[in-house]
């Protein structure tokens, strides 16, 4: 049971930190170099700050509770 | 008449259709008024008035006694709905009024605040959403507390609480002012006292 709950950790962990990391990307990453994403035709930085990462953030929210339900599932830990 | 057999939560979805559907009529009654040729004054102390209303109705109705009835509506509310109430958290005053307030009068840099508002959803809902649930606590600084241990970790989450929420309900308190002294004709100082 302890190695069972071991690995589900590892997993979650995984998950966990790649979440963080395109968080990271798309929070301060993207803003970081917004003056790069400008184009004379499109605003991108303007863009991404308004939607572009509103859009990503809401995905991945929805994108890491499908995959933690699934990981939880694995290892039969879901809620009944 | 509408059947409501067992428990609240087994008719969620009823009771929010139903409050939708009582919504929607509320304002086209209102858009008929208009149109008639009621006051703007009365239509805005109608809004006001309505919305008390339902939020008693809603207060008398769901009343409760017991914690875990009072905190988290026993754990029972589906995730769909949970959600409805995170988005209906999102989409309030101070992001309707003052953000959009703020980046008109601010440009460019202000959107930091977009972005750190809704990127913070991402960060409650892989770092402590998942581990509050299952620890079984109420609130942050109790699950901060009993996870590292002490009651100086419970303060020091208490006082980046109560910092957050302060900065948050006065721009909350402030717009539903704003609103308030608008919609009824009022000052603002009044508004803000009927507002909240």
């Amino acid at each position: 049971m302890s190695s069972n709950r071991d690995r589900h950790w590892v997993k979650t962990k995984s998950l966990t930190f790649l979440v963080l990391a395109i968080w990271a990307i798309v929070s301060i990453g993207i803003n970081w170099i917004g003056e790069g994403l400008n184009s004379p035709s499109f605003p991108g930085a303007y863009f991404m700050a308004g939607m572009g990462s509103q859009i990503i953030f809401a995905i991945l929210v929805f994108w890491f509770a499908f995959r933690q339900n699934k990981i939880d599932e694995e290892f039969n830990l879901e809620e009944k | 008449m509408l059947k409501f057999e067992g428990g609240f939560i087994s008719n969620l979805g009823k009771v929010y259709g139903l409050y939708t559907l009582g919504f929607f009529c509320f304002v086209i009654l209102m858009a008929i008024l208009e149109a008639v040729g009621v006051e703007n004054t009365i239509i805005g102390w109608m809004f006001v008035a309505f919305t008390v209303l339902i939020y008693a109705l809603i207060g008398i109705i769901s009343r409760t006694m017991e914690s875990n009835q009072y905190y988290v509506a026993g754990r029972e509310v589906p995730a769909v709905y949970n959600g409805m109430a995170t988005a209906a958290d999102w989409m309030s005053g101070a992001s309707f009024i003052a953000m959009a307030g703020g980046i008109y009068l601010n440009g460019y840099p202000y959107m930091a605040f977009l972005v750190g508002w809704t990127g913070g959803y991402v960060l409650v809902a892989s770092l402590i959403a998942p581990y509050l649930r299952k620890f079984g606590a109420y609130t942050v600084p109790d699950f901060i507390g009993s996870r590292y241990g002490g009651n100086f970790a419970r303060f020091c989450a208490v006082c980046i609480l109560v910092v957050a929420s302060f900065t948050y309900v006065t721009a909350q308190i402030n717009g539903t002012g704003t609103v308030a002294a608008r919609a009824l004709q009022i000052p603002f100082e009044i508004g803000v006292w009927i507002g909240s």
